[in-house]
């Protein structure tokens, strides 16, 4: 049995216009950048929503520990009056991980070692600032997107 | 179950309004359904709403007590409110249920790494904390901390009432960094920065200690990011360590 229990299997049909289709394109583009290996779009309940992340990575695990994250982000900076989180990355010997807020939840982008990290924050930065201005111009349905 | 299965497909198409509005409408037809109730219980987390995702979640939990689902949507509320425990607790709950249930997995073990309550400042560390003080921070620094990855302070500038809580919180943030960068093989965290409106904070970590320095906005981050190893090598070299 998978956890999810009883879910329904619930194959969203092709061709329909939605937020997460929008936000698929953004994140595919700064997935081309040189040096990033991939990138996850969460909501804010750990759901991969979209992933351009190589297979060998355990996307599920790896969703729910940013998520976690990214909402203690949230949740710390508001709590303690720090103002509106608004993007953060964090370095290993092997690589990079930028998280950052959207109106779906988060946007996670893998780096390898030693790429140029001010070229991929400045994108990043931008794919954010995509991400929310794509939201304001829909309605409150994500009709419009 | 098609009002479930349109909510479901709200979910992945990222329309969670809608989503959960049908989730509604099928808990009122079928008040007695585990699955409309984890439905919505995803959907109002996933709008950011965790009172209402917690009612949805035990919901769930009344009806199938050993949902592991609902036990991690409920673990990770736990955590959003610090209640380290309870997270833990439901966790371990969910993989006797489920034991090959990875998120679970991964979300324990970062847990057990998150201090539930940051330690005072020890007084055997006065002396230590004098002579930190006295190192040279950077002109735009507003705020300095160093602590261990417990959430244990040993320097604090300014001295403010709340840094006992921002060294928790970002005891927490150095666990979760630290565990989302293993799980994705990249090894544990030597450098951050999170950027808020009113400034960033540039950490830099190792296994025994933590510095985190706020500069405002304007400063470019690679040059936050040199102040801050700097003055963590100064800290070191005045055995911060």
């Amino acid at each position: 049995m998978s956890p999810e229990g009883r879910a329904p299997a619930a194959v969203p049909p092709g061709g329909v216009p939605s937020r997460a289709a929008a936000v698929r394109s953004i994140l595919g583009e700064v997935a081309k950048i040189a040096g990033v290996r991939g990138g996850l779009l969460i909501a804010s309940d750990g759901f991969v929503i979209a992933s351009t992340l190589p297979a060998e990575v355990a996307v599920d695990s790896l969703a729910a520990l940013a998520t976690t994250l990214g909402r203690e982000l949230e949740l710390g900076t508001g709590r303690l009056n720090r103002g509106t989180f608004s993007s953060a990355f964090f370095s290993a010997d092997e690589g990079s991980v930028f998280l950052g807020p959207s109106p779906l939840g988060f946007v996670l982008v893998l780096t390898e070692r030693g790429c140029e990290m001010g070229t991929v924050r400045g994108e990043f930065r931008k794919a954010l600032d995509t991400l929310h201005a794509a939201w304001r111009a829909g309605d409150h349905t994500g009709g419009k997107l | 179950m098609e009002l479930l299965q349109r909510a479901e497909r709200c979910r992945r198409e990222g329309r969670f309004e809608e989503g959960a509005a049908l989730a509604r409408e099928a808990l009122a037809r079928e008040p007695r359904s585990t699955l409309a109730h984890l439905l919505a219980g995803y959907l109002h987390a996933a709008l950011r709403d965790p009172e209402s995702a917690d009612t949805a979640f035990r919901a769930a939990l009344a009806l199938d007590p050993e949902h592991p689902r609902a036990m991690l949507g409920l673990a990770r509320i736990a955590l959003e409110r610090g209640d380290v425990r309870a997270c833990r607790e439901l966790l371990e709950r969910s993989l006797r249920a489920y034991p090959d249930f990875p998120e679970a997995h991964a979300l324990l073990e970062a847990v057990g790494m998150v201090p539930g309550v940051a330690a005072p400042e020890a007084s055997s560390v006065a002396v230590t904390v004098a002579r930190l003080s006295q190192v040279p921070r950077p002109d735009k620094s507003r705020e300095c901390f160093l602590m261990r990855p417990d959430g244990s302070l040993v320097f604090a500038h300014p001295a403010t009432a709340t840094r006992e809580a921002l060294g928790a919180h970002l005891a927490r943030v150095v666990s979760l960094a630290g565990a989302t960068l293993i799980r994705a093989g990249l090894g544990p965290l030597r450098h951050a920065a999170v950027a808020t409106n009113p400034g960033t904070t540039f950490l830099e970590a190792d296994s025994r200690l933590v510095l985190a320095l706020t500069l405002p906005p304007e400063v470019p981050v690679m040059e936050g990011q040199r102040e801050a190893t700097e003055l963590w090598k100064r800290f070191v070299a005045e055995g911060a360590a």
